[in-house]
């Protein structure tokens, strides 16, 4: 097959560079998941109370302060969606409600900054506007079940995969709050 | 792309196939080649860049030190948490939020891969594992019993607290870590676009070494072409200068051969030319006899320092060769021509000239034994001529001549000739008694023709004379043989005499004559001469009468008054004629006639004298229609002149009018001399009448004279008769003529008898100037 001594040497330098660069890259990334049941109380501690049945789970305080029990959460969310959740590195199925929709509910406008707060008072600031493009979504249950407080419970914002903030893990706000106009109408 | 191959062509001299010769390596180099730019071009322009994997890194995945900082966090959110019932104001339940979220954190996968748990450590592990016992202990137990609970907590609380503390150091370390890690991939990725590069790089050179290496390749043939055009011309060179060098060294010599430079000299001259040519080539010719057989070819055999191949040597040669063919051709052609010399054209016997040099030859060989000489003449040969025409007389000839030479066959060394018109020649030396040879060539020659459809009785006169080198000359034994054979001719025709030299010596003296005249006429010694006959008024001239001249050697022109009485007692009167006759219808068809083509008068003509020996000849009638035929002359172009006395003597055989009925004009010469008659002049068949020159010149006597002519002029015009006054030499003479009515005349006033060719000249310029001016 190598008929010319320049072509065999080429092949061989083709050879080294291709070798030479996995060689390089000798870090070994293990993608296999801890399973959270092995060691669930481990991490997550323990089971939670869940929330009151007039308990308020989400407040957005927009012209418009609206806030929301878990009961009103679940009867507007109807859309399922598969989301690769990137915390825990696993393909999870959510029921969300659109972010966009409860905002409009506030009567916040597409030109307005928000601040999305979590329970431990973690703040994402993001604008309505880039929130919509990206898809942001308020997801309500995991698999078909109430998601557990320590996997982000019981509310908190997932992204599709196509979307750029699928990798902008900031975003993500677990265990959701708050939603505040800090800026614009 | 056609534009620019044509271009490569037109400066390289080849197409680009030939000088960037496709190849599979160079090929599989560049697609290569290709590929490594497109890998370089994907790591230096997309996702490859360490920037970009920085950023990816750190967005889409949670570092180790970003998860131990937000555990840290959680864990005083818990300790916070906890603190709440030490006041009083402690709710299970925000303890329980905050335990859950730090579960959150202890739960997320690190960038490395690892729990977050276990990047927190094992100390803070287990500080956490003693905290949730005390949190659920505090679960277990009413609410107001929980501050006691966590008073005996304190202690773990505050280990908690210390080993959250403590995950700022390992923090620090994991962020370390992960800024290796980041160089460590940054590090890789150079390395990868460095080899990326380096094996660019090497493809490039390799491609270009390859290209060099064929353009060298191709150069170094390109210039190979142009070494070897270089040589060619050179080459051409050599060869064109070598052969301008021999054109100019043969032609000098080329020139000496149409000179007649002999051909042992030519190819002497020729082989030093050539030896000087070059050095080194060895020129081989053909030696002088080889050249006197045949032509032999000139070749060259090349030493060393000749360049040239052998095609060019044999241009070489054959150039050389042109000159030793000429010289052949030419020696050739002489020696034929010496041969035709000798030769007669009709039988291709020899000829007299190669007779007299055979006895010649045959008398100085030195042989003791006599030579005999044989002449063998056909009897009445101007008989058969006439008769059978000229044709069948040459087949007869042909005849005899193969019988001759058949019979002198049988004699070794024997030479037969045609010496003459109706004679044959033999010399030999003959095996038995020479009168015994004679007869047998008399019996071999004695035979019945069939020749031109008339039976024609051939039988020779055979002449012998023998004699030796001692005793006789060649030209002696010649005449003795020709004496012999007059003698036999007039004896009885038939038979044949042997010279004998004491028995015929007076008779030869007396037949000297006679071989003279015979001499002459194989000889050719008679010519014709032509006198022009004008139209008196203005001497335009109308025809000629032609005149027989001998011209005899050393003798000069002798008029045939003093030679016919000669050829008449010959016998050979009407061969003479009918000679004469062929000669000047020859003559006059071939250039004469054309001459007077534009004459006026009755139409232009030559008239010929006819003696009585030829008239009174059973042949003569035939002898003239079959020469005008034979020469394709018009019946009305001839005038045969008689005299007064012979076309009375012929006056009834009819032949003169057949004659004239054929077209022929008849003439009566010397009318007016002696014998004449007008009363029987009107009788005869006439066309014309030429008064004698005696007549004419008594014009200038007294008056009675003149009225006699003027009575005889009116009477031949009365007649019909054309009138020809012959010898006019005075104007004088010509005005009395005019005065009488004769219109037509010559004589030296006009112009004497000339050759032909004189002849054609004087009657041109005369019709060209139209001028009358008497010549002599």
């Amino acid at each position: 097959v190598v008929r010319s001594p320049s072509l065999a040497v080429a092949m061989f330098c083709l050879a080294f560079a291709v070798v030479g660069c996995s060689v390089t890259g000798d870090h070994v990334m293990d993608d296999t998941p801890p399973d959270p049941t092995a060691d669930g109380s481990v991490y997550g501690g323990f089971p939670v109370d869940p929330p009151a049945p007039d308990e308020v789970v989400l407040t957005i305080e927009g012209p418009v302060r609206i806030d929301f029990t878990m009961a009103e959460l679940e009867a507007l969310a109807v859309i399922d969606v598969l989301i690769d959740e990137p915390f825990v590195r696993r393909r999870e199925t959510y029921r969300v409600v659109l972010l966009r929709d409860l905002i409009e509910r506030a009567g916040i406008g597409p030109d307005a900054s928000v601040t999305t707060i979590a329970l431990n008072d973690y703040r994402y600031d993001d604008s309505v506007m880039a929130l919509r493009e990206a898809g942001a979504m308020l997801a309500v249950a995991r698999d078909g079940a109430p998601i557990p407080m320590d996997a982000g419970g019981p509310i908190r914002l997932v992204y599709p995969g196509d979307s750029t903030y699928a990798s902008l893990l900031d975003a993500w706000n677990w265990s959701l709050r708050t939603i505040r106009v800090v800026e614009g109408p | 792309m056609s534009l620019l191959r044509r271009a490569w062509e037109r400066i390289v001299g080849q197409d680009v196939a030939s000088f960037f010769p496709f190849s599979v390596h160079r090929l599989t180099l560049v697609v290569l080649l290709m590929l490594a730019l497109v890998a370089q071009a994907l790591l230096s322009t997309g996702l490859g860049t360490p920037e970009r994997f920085e950023r990816q890194v750190l967005l889409r995945e949670e570092s180790d030190a970003n998860s131990v900082m937000a555990v840290q966090r959680e864990s005083f959110n818990v300790a916070l948490a906890l603190a709440g019932p030490s006041t009083g104001d402690v709710s299970l339940r925000d303890v329980q939020i905050a335990r859950a979220l730090l579960g959150q954190r202890l739960s997320v996968v690190t960038q490395s891969g690892a729990t977050t748990l276990g990047n927190a450590g094992p100390q803070y592990q287990a500080a956490l594992a003693e905290l949730d016992a005390v949190i659920l202990q505090l679960g277990a137990v009413p609410n107001e019993q929980r501050g006691l609970v966590l008073q005996d907590a304190e202690e773990v609380i505050a280990v908690f607290l210390s080993e959250t503390r403590a995950l700022s150091g390992t923090f620090q370390l994991l962020g370390r870590e992960q800024i290796e890690r980041l160089f460590s991939e940054r590090a890789r990725l150079q390395s990868l676009q460095l080899s990326v590069q380096l094996t660019i790089m090497l493809l490039l050179g390799l491609l270009t070494l390859s290209v060099v290496h064929t353009v060298g390749r191709g150069y170094r043939r390109v210039s190979q072409q142009l070494e070897l055009q270089r040589l060619d011309a050179e080459l051409a060179e050599e060869r064109y200068s070598l052969l301008r060098d021999l054109d100019a060294a043969l032609t000098p010599i080329a020139q000496a051969v149409d000179d007649g430079m002999t051909s042992t000299e030519v190819l002497a001259t020729l082989a030093t030319v050539l030896r000087a040519l070059h050095p080194g080539l060895r020129w081989r010719l053909p030696g002088p006899g080889t050249v006197a057989l045949a032509p032999v070819g000139v070749t060259i055999a090349p030493s060393g320092g000749v360049r040239l191949v052998p095609q060019d040597l044999a241009v070489l040669a054959q150039r050389a060769q042109h000159v030793v063919d000429a010289m052949w051709r030419r020696d050739h052609d002489q020696r034929a021509r010496e041969s035709e010399r000798r030769r007669d054209g009709l039988t291709g016997l020899a000829n007299r000239r190669g007779f007299n040099e055979a006895v010649e030859r045959k008398l100085c060989d030195g042989s003791p034994q006599p030579v005999t000489v044989v002449l063998i003449d056909l009897d009445h040969f101007g008989d058969i001529n006439g008769s059978i025409g000229f044709a069948g007389a040459d087949r007869i000839l042909l005849d005899v001549a193969q019988r001759l030479a058949a019979l002198g066959r049988t004699v070794p060394g024997a030479l037969v000739a045609r010496i003459a018109a109706d004679e044959f020649g033999l010399v030999l030396r003959p095996v038995g008694r020479p009168e015994a040879f004679a007869r047998e060539v008399q019996r071999a020659c004695t035979f019945l023709s069939g020749a031109g459809g008339v039976e024609a009785a051939v039988t020779v006169s055979v002449g012998l004379s023998s004699g030796s080198s001692l005793h006789v000359e060649t030209e002696e034994l010649q005449r003795q043989a020709a004496v012999a054979i007059l003698i036999a001719k007039q004896s009885d025709r038939s038979g044949f005499v042997q010279f004998d030299p004491i028995r015929h010596a007076d008779l030869a003296s007396s037949l000297d004559d006679d071989l003279a005249i015979r001499t002459a006429r194989d000889a050719k010694e008679f010519v014709m001469h032509y006198q022009p006959v004008v139209q008196l008024e203005d001497g335009a001239p109308l025809g000629c009468e032609a005149l027989v001249r001998w011209d005899r050697p050393g003798v000069g022109l002798v008029g045939p008054g003093e030679f016919l009485s000669l050829i008449e007692r010959s016998g050979s009167a009407f061969e003479f004629g009918v000679e004469n006759l062929d000669t000047v219808l020859g003559t006059w068809s071939a250039g004469l006639r054309a001459a007077f083509a534009g004459c006026q008068g009755p139409g232009p003509f030559v008239s010929v004298n006819v003696d009585a020996v030829q008239l009174g000849h059973p042949g003569f009638e035939g002898s003239v229609l079959s020469a005008l035929q034979r020469h394709r002359v018009e019946p009305r172009d001839l005038v045969l002149e008689l005299t007064e006395r012979q076309a009375v003597a012929h006056e009834h055989s009819g032949m003169l009018s057949r004659l004239r009925g054929a077209g022929v004009r008849i003439a009566i010469d010397d009318f007016g001399s002696g014998f004449s008659s007008l009363g029987q002049s009107t009788r005869l068949p006439l066309d014309l009448l030429k008064l004698d020159r005696t007549f004419v010149a008594s014009l200038g006597g007294d008056v009675r004279e003149q009225q006699l002519f003027r009575d005889v002029a009116q009477f031949a015009l009365t007649l019909g008769l054309e009138l020809i006054a012959e010898g006019i030499e005075t104007e004088a003479v010509a005005a009395t003529l005019r005065s009488a009515g004769i219109r037509h005349g010559q004589g030296f006033l006009y112009s004497r008898a000339v050759p032909a060719d004189q002849l054609i000249t004087w009657v041109r310029r005369r019709l060209r100037t139209g001028v009358v001016v008497p010549t002599r």
